[in-house]
């Protein structure tokens, strides 16, 4: 996970590259700092995950671009800033410590995955069984 | 005489201060800054052994600060404005230094303050934080700002979040208003696109008044679904589409059924965030596609690759405008796959071609009625480089074969929207030229019409 300095640096400085724009005003959408369409969001999206200059990889991070597919032109810049903090892992120096890292990350995904469909599952489960006594208990 | 003159001055100095209170009261209300916390992160802070020696929080507001400005610096970093209340035994957590978070290139709206205590706050624990007397360039908030906490954990993947009272605490993270026991169920949204092109959902339906011919209407769908993926260290969109289009005019060229997939792989993209040069972009866009009439009786395969220079905004000293100015060139590959003309089967289509896309916006604000204007314009010239065939349909019911020169073919159309709201609106159109696969000729046409055009996100 990222800090809060690091993705406000990645994410200010990747949209000031697409938008050539002096100030990146963050509490303001990606169109009024003129990232206004899909082809402009898609190119910032590309530096954001991979560029070593000035993306997540430059500070030995990764960002799946999967987490990035609902930012539109009208997404404020802090949400923007936020979800690639949040979502940011560190890339681990040692070959099997990074495998060991990813595979853990899928592992926990899989079972969080798991989870809501069996939470989904048993809740249905409740409702048929409480349709079924005619609502009593 | 002089009982009456003391009475009317002490009158007059009451009601003089009564207004003076109301006015300055006023002025009050009138600047101050209606601000919210939009998130308040708090981290371990770890030494160089790995032991926790405190933590750090970050609070950030929706609206900005101005960090050079007295007023700000003096009330926004005073550890005793900023209340962290744990709500398990209604303690106090002792905050120690506060200061803005600045990073060059960007405003400044978030705060980081240190708790020294590495006990203060734990994992389990459940707390809120109050900020008050907070100025935004020079301006108090209007309310005491308030939002419950969320602690996180620097290990990969593992976030704690606490449970949030929601009746306390006016939140507008969208990620700390999620309620657990809820079903999950996709939600889709619409949000607004700049153009045709770039639109997941497009749809817009006109009329055609030309002289001495009856009015015909056109009705044109676009449905396209992206997603994201990584190929050769870029990250690609790939989105499949459906697009039809149909016509009132029997002999419209606009009745046309297209199926197919895009994919936009960014060539090159500048990281240079200093840079001032407008065009430091290279797209590659290739869509794959069938391209056939309602009944399908005459179905072309098409790959067409374009290479798209996308600029950032230009003229920017125009302020109420924006400009964009995308320049392209590419090329048209394929093969009639089915003609009702046996002559026609199996013909080959090679056109490089090049172009231009230029959108103009301008913007209105206080205005509830009308957003905006935009103006969109694209201009293609096609070299085909083999004579195309096709057919016309007889007024007898038969069918003859056409075949084109293999001179330059223009085509350019234009759309003036009135932005009643970000997806919605009425326009004027204007076209000239002629596209393939029929090459009709279109002579100065005006067309007026109505636009939806939206972009999907499904959570």
């Amino acid at each position: 996970m990222l800090n809060d300095e690091q993705a406000i640096k990645i994410v200010g400085d990747c949209i000031r590259a697409v938008s050539h724009i002096d100030i990146v005003d963050t509490t303001a959408s990606l169109d009024e700092n003129e990232i206004s369409d899909s082809l402009r969001i898609n190119n910032l999206i590309t530096l954001i995950v991979n560029s070593n200059a000035i993306g997540v990889p430059s500070v030995f991070h990764r960002i799946s671009p999967s987490v990035l597919s609902d930012v539109s032109s009208d997404t404020i810049v802090n949400e923007l800033i936020d979800t690639v903090r949040d979502e940011s892992t560190e890339v681990q120096v040692n070959f099997i410590e990074e495998l060991a890292s990813l595979m853990s990350t899928h592992l926990l995904k899989h079972l969080q995955i798991n989870s809501n469909k069996k939470d989904s599952k048993s809740s249905k489960t409740l409702k048929a069984s409480h349709k079924k006594s005619g609502g009593k208990g | 005489m002089i009982k009456f003159c003391t009475t009317n001055t002490y009158l007059l100095t009451l009601m003089g201060l009564i207004l003076f209170g109301f006015f300055q009261s006023e002025l009050i209300n009138a600047q101050t800054v209606d601000a919210h916390i939009n998130g308040v992160t708090a981290y371990q802070i770890k030494n160089q052994y790995d032991k926790i020696v405190g933590w750090s929080v970050y609070v950030e507001f929706d609206k900005n600060f101005d960090a050079t400005n007295q007023i700000d610096l003096l009330n926004d970093n005073k550890p005793s404005n900023f209340r962290l209340i744990n709500i398990n035994d209604t303690t106090s957590v002792p905050v120690s230094e506060v200061k803005f978070v600045i990073v060059p290139g960007t405003t400044d709206n978030r705060i980081k303050l240190f708790i020294p205590s590495p006990e203060s706050l734990n994992m389990d624990g459940l707390y809120h934080l109050y900020a008050l007397n907070i100025h935004f360039k020079g301006q108090p908030s209007k309310n005491v700002l308030q939002h419950a906490i969320e602690i996180k954990v620097n290990n990969v993947g593992i976030t704690e979040k606490p449970e949030i009272d929601k009746t306390s605490s006016p939140n507008t993270n969208p990620r700390l208003n999620i309620n657990p026991q809820e079903e999950p169920k996709p939600k889709v949204d619409f949000t607004p696109s700049k153009s045709r092109d770039n639109s997941d959902i497009y749809g817009s339906y006109e009329l055609t008044s030309v002289r001495h011919k009856p009015k015909t209407g056109t009705g044109d769908v676009k449905i396209s679904i992206p997603f994201y993926t990584n190929l050769w260290h870029q990250t690609n969109k790939i989105s499949p589409f459906v697009d039809f289009k149909s016509s009132s005019d029997a002999q419209a060229d606009p009745d046309s059924f297209k199926f197919g997939i895009e994919w936009v792989y960014p060539v090159y993209v500048g990281d240079n965030p200093d840079e001032r040069f407008p065009f430091t972009e290279v797209d590659l866009i290739n869509t794959g596609k069938i391209e056939a009439p309602k009944n399908f009786g005459n179905v072309n395969a098409i790959l067409e690759s374009k290479f798209v220079f996308p600029s950032s905004r230009l003229l920017k000293k125009v302020k109420f405008l924006k400009i964009y100015l995308d320049p392209n060139i590419g090329i048209e590959i394929g093969k009639n796959l089915k003609s009702p003309l046996k002559a026609a089967e199996g013909n080959g289509i090679y056109r490089p071609f090049f172009g231009a896309n230029l959108i103009i916006q301008a913007p209105i604000k206080n205005v509830s009625l009308l957003k905006g204007f935009e103006f969109e314009s694209a201009y293609t010239r096609r070299f085909p480089l083999s004579r195309e065939l096709t057919f016309k349909n007889n007024e007898d019911g038969t069918k003859s074969l056409i075949s084109f020169s293999k001179g330059p073919k223009d085509y350019s159309n234009s759309k003036l929207t009135f932005k009643i709201n970000d997806i919605f609106g009425p326009y004027i159109g204007f076209e000239w030229g002629s596209l393939p696969p029929n090459y009709n000729f279109v002579d100065h046409k005006w067309t007026l019409g109505l636009l939806f055009k939206s972009k999907i996100k499904i959570k």
